[in-house]
């Protein structure tokens, strides 16, 4: 398989494991905690590798994905006191965390220099501490590997859960009442977007993440009333930006990452024009309150 | 100490001092509006104005790209707006979509500035991360006129900011043009962040508009109080970050002032009077007492 | 000991927020097939009552608990306030309603033909199922609230706990609302509802619970729906029982 065709499978296959748990994400109002994640994976990975002091320990993943629960406990413990808004309390854990990477990073890591092109748009997440990733043709084996499995581990919690995480993300308080515990599930789905995140971020970087998560599930937010829709049309617009973005990105001769982000942005803001211009009753709704 | 007589830490210092200042009044409205991360996504989207404003002119001259970066900002700000009002999308998501959108675009055009002859590679990591430790002179005093025009902004609209982030309709029905009132707090917002990504960098610049601001909130009710509070505190961060950043050696200066906010927040999270946790904690133990008091003095029924 | 002709029973509830009581040592009984009316002023704990009740807030100190019936726990019907639901989530009418199917179904179990099924009748019971398909943004409030009522009825619960069922709802609505409740009440079912229309309390409901922080009065309207009650009830806002 050349590396081309590797290259723009692990696309589709990433785009389509993240775009699953970003529809609960958008639904649930929680779609920056997708880009927290992102920027805290770095702490979980630094802090992972203090304790195992081995680059290509998996034990580092396991850190990364960790600290995707974590991130969203702190932010909930800290909007829970109620002297911050929800919004505040993320914007607050997540710079923080970022920062104390960053520092440990330059004073602890060895070779201070943090490959920031990489962090943010990935292929060389490890860099700093010594290239991990086996590139050519093993790193596309292996990324098709691991976004497989990704697609593959989402596709079942979210069938299996369907009905668990539907009722949860609409109605909690029935959801307590009927005995399906809210904070199992929430955080049942925190740890499957934080190993969606980590996994996507070693091939797409921490800003493609985001873009994977929540343009394509916002799009089909606009163009349809029904949650399993929304996430048929959330995989199948991810899928689609990840080959024509890297389409177009070989092309002009560009990013790679950044072209298929653009391309999630662009299918998001069509959806919004779309949305309009037909003016369907249910996606189209004037922001004034509305009157039973 | 030699530290404090060192020209280049005074700029520094000084340039922090400002921006953060700054971002603690502007950021304490955003924080009232639930936009605190509006600022996070404000500075990712700045990226593709700075390439493009490099592209266009072949200049990377300070200004230039601050225009750049401020107008991409702005058109971010704007579409965000255009599209929670107009569509079912919610704030966040709306923003998270634009943001990545933009700075997937950002990074394209960066991608194609680099291959033009006079890019010099010091493409994203200076964005991202800040570079305080190359303010100019220059750099300090466009920051210092900025921050005077924004604080004359916020003296001038103050009981229309005051009313419009508290209460929205009412400021409305009261007269006020909402458009015009949200279109100019987002404008000041995306200066502040432009102008603090210098520093902080992209990624924590989201923390300055809200930290000090939250941190302020914690200690009084009022809020010309809070943006006072909110100034200081995001002054001595920028202040004090330069100094630990520049006795450090190789700390960059951005995490050290977030750092900084965040231990301040954390203070003023715990032992502020009235809000503060370690308070709270012993007025519960307090009322429960009284309570108990009271139920057990009360009338009980038979 | 627990009676089992009541249907809720409260004890020493105590719920503060940040120190604040909001309810101060409320002692309950709730009869067992009636159509109970929770009444007080803004802010007095009628919410924070329900909730309460619903297991969903932490307490100061105090106990709720649902006596058994036929020794079995009874199942517990909840229809919220219309403010507090995500009207442009993407589920149809029929959707909400088979939701209240799923504590019975428990964890994994799918909702099979039979519950869908079911959750239809439901919908025919309080005049929805032409609205069976369409998703909820597209609903007046009245047909709204109609949708929640039929999901409580589809939880098969045995105490229904209401928060302002009758709230931005036209007369049509509220007509069929209560007639669907005395339904209800004739197949033995408890209703609790929170209420805010002091002219319909003696027309709708059998019982009614007047709350200020603390208990008022609670008995049966006829007994208990005085003007004295209610001048105790509404004037004295804010003093936790200072004149009680």
């Amino acid at each position: 398989m050349s590396a081309e065709i590797e290259i723009q499978i692990i696309a589709v296959l990433t785009a389509a494991s993240c775009a699953i748990p970003g529809v609960f994400l958008v639904l649930r109002k929680m779609s920056m905690v997708s880009d927290s994640i992102t920027h805290t994976i770095l702490l979980g990975i630094v802090l992972a590798f203090f304790i195992v002091n081995d680059l290509s320990s998996p034990f580092l993943l396991i850190g990364a994905a960790v600290m995707g629960p974590v991130t969203v406990w702190l932010t909930e413990m800290l909007s829970k006191t109620r002297l911050l808004s929800e919004d505040s309390a993320t914007g607050m854990v997540f710079p923080l965390l970022f920062s104390i990477a960053v520092i440990l990073i330059t004073k602890y890591a060895g070779t201070a220099h943090l490959d920031t092109d990489s962090v943010l748009l990935g292929e060389l997440a490890f860099a700093p501490f010594d290239r991990l990733i086996i590139n050519g043709m093993d790193m596309g084996a292996k990324g098709v590997y691991v976004s497989g499995a990704l697609l593959l581990i989402n596709i079942v919690f979210t069938s299996v859960f369907y009905k668990e995480l539907l009722i949860v993300s609409f109605d909690p308080v029935l959801a307590a009442v009927m005995g399906f515990s809210p904070a199992i599930l929430h955080y049942s789905l925190m740890t499957a977007a934080s190993l969606t995140a980590v996994g996507a971020f070693e091939a797409v970087g921490s800003v493609l993440v985001t873009a994977f998560m929540i343009a394509p599930a916002a799009a089909a937010y606009l163009l349809t009333d029904n949650l399993k829709k929304m996430l048929v049309i959330a995989v199948g617009i991810g899928g689609i930006s990840g080959i024509l973005g890297y389409r177009t990105a070989v092309f002009f001769e560009v990013s790679i990452a950044g072209s298929m982000a653009c391309w999630c942005g662009i299918f998001f803001l069509g959806a919004f024009i779309y949305s309009r211009a037909v003016k369907k009753p249910g996606n189209f709704r004037l922001k004034t309150k509305k009157l039973p | 100490m030699n530290i404090l007589s060192d020209h280049t830490f005074l700029t520094v210092a000084a340039g922090s001092a400002a921006l953060g200042m700054i971002s603690g009044v502007i950021g304490s409205f955003a924080v009232l509006r639930k936009q605190s991360l509006l600022g996070d996504g404000v500075s990712h989207a700045a990226l593709p104005g700075v390439a493009a404003a490099f592209l266009i002119t072949g200049v990377k001259s300070s200004g230039v790209l601050l225009l750049g970066a401020l107008l991409s900002g702005l058109l971010a700000a704007l579409l965000i707006s255009v599209i929670v009002k107009y569509s079912k999308v919610k704030f966040d998501a709306a923003l998270a979509a634009v943001m990545s959108g933009f700075f997937g675009l950002g990074t394209v055009l960066l991608t194609c500035a680099q291959k033009l002859p006079n890019a010099a590679q010091s493409g994203l990591s200076t964005f991202i991360y800040g570079q305080a430790s190359a303010m100019l002179t220059s750099d300090v005093v466009l920051i210092s006129v900025l921050s005077a025009v924004l604080l004359i902004l916020t003296l001038l609209f103050w009981k229309e900011f005051k009313l419009f982030c508290f209460d929205r309709d009412f400021a409305v029905q009261s007269g006020f043009s909402e458009k015009k009132l949200s279109l100019l707090l987002s404008f000041m917002t995306v200066v502040t962040v432009i102008l603090g990504i210098q520093t902080v960098g992209v990624v924590l610049m989201s923390a300055m508009l809200i930290i000090p601001a939250a941190a302020a909130r914690q200690w009084s009710d009022r809020l010309y109080v809070n943006i006072m509070l909110a100034a200081f505190f995001g002054g001595f961060s920028g202040v004090f970050g330069a100094l630990i950043s520049g006795l450090g050696e190789g700390a960059p200066t951005g995490p050290v002032i977030v750092i900084t906010a965040s231990v301040i927040a954390a203070l003023s999270l715990l032992f502020a009077p009235k809000r503060g946790i370690v308070n709270k904690i012993l007025q519960r133990k307090i009322s429960r007492l009284r309570l108990t008091v009271t139920v057990k003095g009360g009338n009980k029924k038979p | 000991m627990s009676n089992t002709e009541n249907a809720v029973e409260v004890s020493s509830l105590t719920v503060a927020y940040n120190s604040k009581p909001v309810l101060d040592n409320v002692d309950l009984e709730l009869p067992r097939g009636m159509l109970t009316a929770v009444m007080g002023p803004n802010g007095a704990g009628k919410t924070t009552l329900i909730k309460a009740m619903l297991g969903l807030i932490p307490r100061v100190e105090g106990q709720i608990s649902f006596p058994k019936i036929n020794g079995k726990k009874p199942c517990i019907g909840y229809v919220p306030q219309s403010e507090s639901i995500d009207r442009d989530f993407p589920v149809s009418v029929l959707d909400v309603v088979t939701m209240g199917c799923y504590g019975r179904l428990g964890w994994v179990k799918r909702p099979t033909r039979d519950d869908r099924n079911f959750a239809m009748a439901m919908l025919k019971k309080t005049g929805m199922e032409e609205f069976a398909k369409r998703q909820i943004s597209q609903l007046s409030g009245g047909q709204q609230q109609r949708t929640f009522i039929a999901r409580a009825l589809a939880q098969r619960a045995d105490v229904y706990l209401m928060d302002e069922p009758f709230k931005g709802v036209d007369s049509d609505t509220e007509k069929s609302i209560i007639a669907l409740l005395k339904e209800l009440r004739t197949a033995g079912k408890t209703v609790v509802a929170v209420h805010h229309d002091l002219s319909t309390v003696s027309d709708y409901f059998d019982w009614v619970t007047l709350i200020n922080m603390k208990v008022v009065a609670n008995g049966e309207v006829k007994k208990v729906f005085t003007d004295e009650n209610l001048n105790l009830t509404y004037r004295r806002v804010g003093k936790a029982g200072a004149a009680l």
